[in-house]
């Protein structure tokens, strides 16, 4: 049978055999030192080694061996060194109470060797509990969320305890050790049957209490991370919306007061027909402004919230490029653009309602700053990727901004005259990079700008080539 | 018969000169429209306005600045467009000089009503010795202030405040105006001190079912009503 002191962490016990003959060789030892001793010391004296043979077996083997050693080490000191020796028979009385008083001293120190070594066992394995709390907390808590630690944390302990399986759950398991966890949470150390009585009594004194402390704390720890984290891109969307709001407070309002203002002047009695048909102009125009302004808004409010999931198919970046220059001319938004695309443009794989808002934006912005002059839009087969590059001859970009350009309301500098809601190119970085694609913008100061973006041809060939208009 | 009043307007949006022109035409003004601060400051200069529409954002420039200069040289009364979230700039215009806000998006009719109110104010005259509205009584000279007869007891601060209020009726007074004028200048941010002793004022002279004589502006000042 293990004692449980020493099977918590799986020492082999010391063999009883190993300790009788243990006994046997440190009495037969002792006797045999004294022979030479005889004629320094009296016979009576030489009791003494036998007491050191006696606290040796204890130490080493217990307090049942030690005893024993004892009561061997009285009858040898009688049999082989007090007169009559080779007898079991004692001739002096001073010699009855000399093996007493040995065989009293014998079992006192016995008794109290064994003490130290039963406490001298305890404070190690203390201390080993104390080493694998330790390493357990350091697993559980060491930064690696809860989920990826508990696993380590649990072969650890098997290793520690010399089992052949541990497991530790975090939610009740029947017929295993339950954890109180805190906040009414509850876990499970799984321990392998057969159940020991005595490893589970053992366990239950130090270690689950420490497991149970742990496993609350990095529960608790986990969720306040997975707060932090929520905390802050809640907040991120806080900045977000306060930035969006301000920045439509201007670009919402005016197009408003327009509509309003001209609303009321129609009712003018003095109105001509000229300015009725111009304030009619006023209405469709700011009207139709607002409503790009909203489309952006969507387009930018589902790319924030992650919802512009692209509906990939086949689709002619040519053709997407001119429906795009088509619909802003019908809408007189746009002046010359002149367009070049190379023969056998492969197809590529995106959501062409996305790319067509990309080309709409980064049309309406190169036009919006290109002075008038035509935007060019280039579009060839470079390295397996399709390469467009929208080029206008505006003022350029300020040097730093080649970047900043595509960040949500990044607008040109304060007070340069351009209208622009500061959304197109965030959307159009939003889409592109949905389609699988990049986009940069490169400038050179006072001679314009160039947007390049590139989208993936896909592997696999299209399966039929639709005739490009 | 007299001339029509001549407004300048300054807008950086086409559209909405185009159709306030139109509405300021019927109600009786000469507009000259114009879309930047340089434009404006120009058209005052050579033909001098009786008063002035300014937005607060201008392309090149803000509508502060417009303020601050016309402020210079004449004394018309000047009306802000601006917009929510532009607080921080309707104040520094009223600061320099602007006498009242109207925020986009305006009925152009609320524009009309504030611009004629302003002209009013601009046209009377300012040292009346006592001043009568609704029921309440001010005798600057005296410095005793009646409500429907009877004489209510206020403090020399609270004194100062209503005289102050009561002397630009109608006109909208930023905190910072209404703290250096009473307080002086070293005081001009405690709006704390001004919000007490305002509140000590309204319990004294307005009825008790609401606010009649003291306006709030949220964020921007007071104005006695007119």
């Amino acid at each position: 049978v293990r004692r449980p002191a020493t099977a918590l962490f799986g020492d082999a016990p010391r063999s009883r055999w190993h300790g009788l003959a243990g006994a046997v060789a440190a009495v037969g030892l002792a006797t045999l030192v004294i022979f030479p001793l005889r004629d320094a010391v009296p016979p009576v004296s030489g009791g003494v080694v036998y007491l050191v043979a006696v606290l040796v077996v204890s130490i080493s083997w217990g307090l049942a061996l030690g005893l024993l050693a004892a009561l061997a080490s009285a009858a040898a000191f009688n049999f082989f060194h007090l007169a009559p020796t080779g007898l079991f028979e004692i001739a002096a009385g001073e010699d009855w109470v000399a093996l007493a008083v040995f065989l009293a001293a014998a079992v006192v120190a016995s008794t109290l060797a064994d003490l130290a070594r039963a406490r001298v066992a305890e404070a190690q394995l203390r201390r080993r509990e104390a080493d694998l709390a330790v390493e357990i907390a350091r697993i559980l808590l060491g930064g690696t969320s809860l989920p990826d630690a508990l696993p380590v944390a649990a072969a650890r302990m098997r290793d520690a305890l010399g089992l052949p399986a541990l497991d530790i759950a975090l939610e009740p398991v029947a017929r295993a050790v339950a954890l109180d966890l805190g906040h009414g949470r509850t876990g499970a150390l799984v321990l392998p049957p057969p159940g020991d009585p005595a490893l589970t009594a053992r366990l239950g004194e130090r270690l689950v209490p420490a497991l149970e402390a742990l496993l609350g704390a990095a529960l608790d720890r986990d969720a306040l991370q997975a707060e932090v984290v929520e905390t802050a891109a809640l907040r991120r969307s806080d900045v977000l919306k306060t930035a969006l709001l301000r920045a439509m407070s201007h670009d919402l309002r005016s197009p408003l007061t327009a509509i309003m203002a001209a609303g009321d002047a129609v009712r003018s009695p003095t109105l001509d027909a000229d300015e009725r048909e111009e304030l009619g102009a006023v209405v469709v125009s700011e009207a139709s402004r607002l409503s790009r302004l909203v489309d952006k808004l969507l387009d930018l409010s589902r790319l924030q919230a992650g919802e512009a999931e692209p509906r990939r198919d086949w689709c002619s970046v040519e053709e997407v490029v001119r429906t795009a220059v088509e619909d802003l001319s019908e809408r007189d938004e746009i002046g010359a653009t002149d367009l070049s695309f190379d023969r056998d443009l492969p197809l590529v794989q995106a959501d062409a309602a996305q790319l067509e808002r990309v080309f709409v934006n980064l049309l309406e912005n190169a036009h919006r700053y290109s002075g008038g002059q035509a935007v060019k839009v280039r579009a060839r087969l470079v390295g397996g990727r399709v390469a467009v590059r929208v080029i206008d001859r505006g003022p350029g970009l300020p040097p730093g901004q080649a970047d900043r350009v595509f960040d949500a309301f990044s607008r040109g500098s304060e007070g340069d005259g351009h209208r622009g809601s500061g959304l197109g190119l965030a959307i159009v970085k939003g889409f592109v990079e949905a389609n699988g694609g990049r986009v940069r913008a490169e400038s050179i100061p006072g001679q314009g700008t160039v947007f390049a973006i590139d989208l993936p041809v896909a592997d696999v060939p299209a399966p039929e080539r639709e005739p490009v208009r | 018969v007299t001339a029509p009043a001549r407004v300048l307007i300054c807008d950086d949006e086409p559209q909405i000169l185009r159709a306030l022109r139109i509405v300021l035409r019927d109600a009786g003004f000469e507009v000259v429209a114009t879309e930047t601060a340089r434009e404006a400051l120009d058209a005052a200069a050579l033909r001098p306005p009786q008063a002035a529409i300014i937005d607060l954002v201008l392309p090149d420039g803000s509508g502060v600045e417009v303020c601050r200069d016309l402020r210079t040289w004449t004394d018309v009364p000047i009306i802000v467009l601006s917009a929510v979230g532009e607080e921080d700039a309707k104040v520094a215009a009223l600061e320099a000089g602007a006498d009242d806000y109207v925020t986009k998006p305006f009925g152009p009719r609320e524009l009309v009503a504030r611009l004629q109110a302003a002209m009013r104010r601009a046209g009377q005259g300012q040292h009346d010795p006592t001043l009568a509205v609704d029921g309440l009584e001010i005798d600057l000279a005296a410095r005793t202030v009646r409500r429907d007869g009877e004489e209510i007891h206020l403090t020399p601060i609270e004194y100062d405040l209503l005289r102050t209020l009561a002397r630009n009726r109608g006109r909208l007074i930023t905190h910072r105006a209404l703290l250096t004028e009473v307080w002086g200048p070293q005081y001009g941010d405690d709006t704390q001190v001004l919000r007490t002793h305002i509140a000590n004022l309204r319990r004294k002279i307005e009825p008790p079912d609401g606010p009649r004589y003291i306006r709030t502006d949220a964020g921007v000042g007071y104005r006695f009503a007119g």
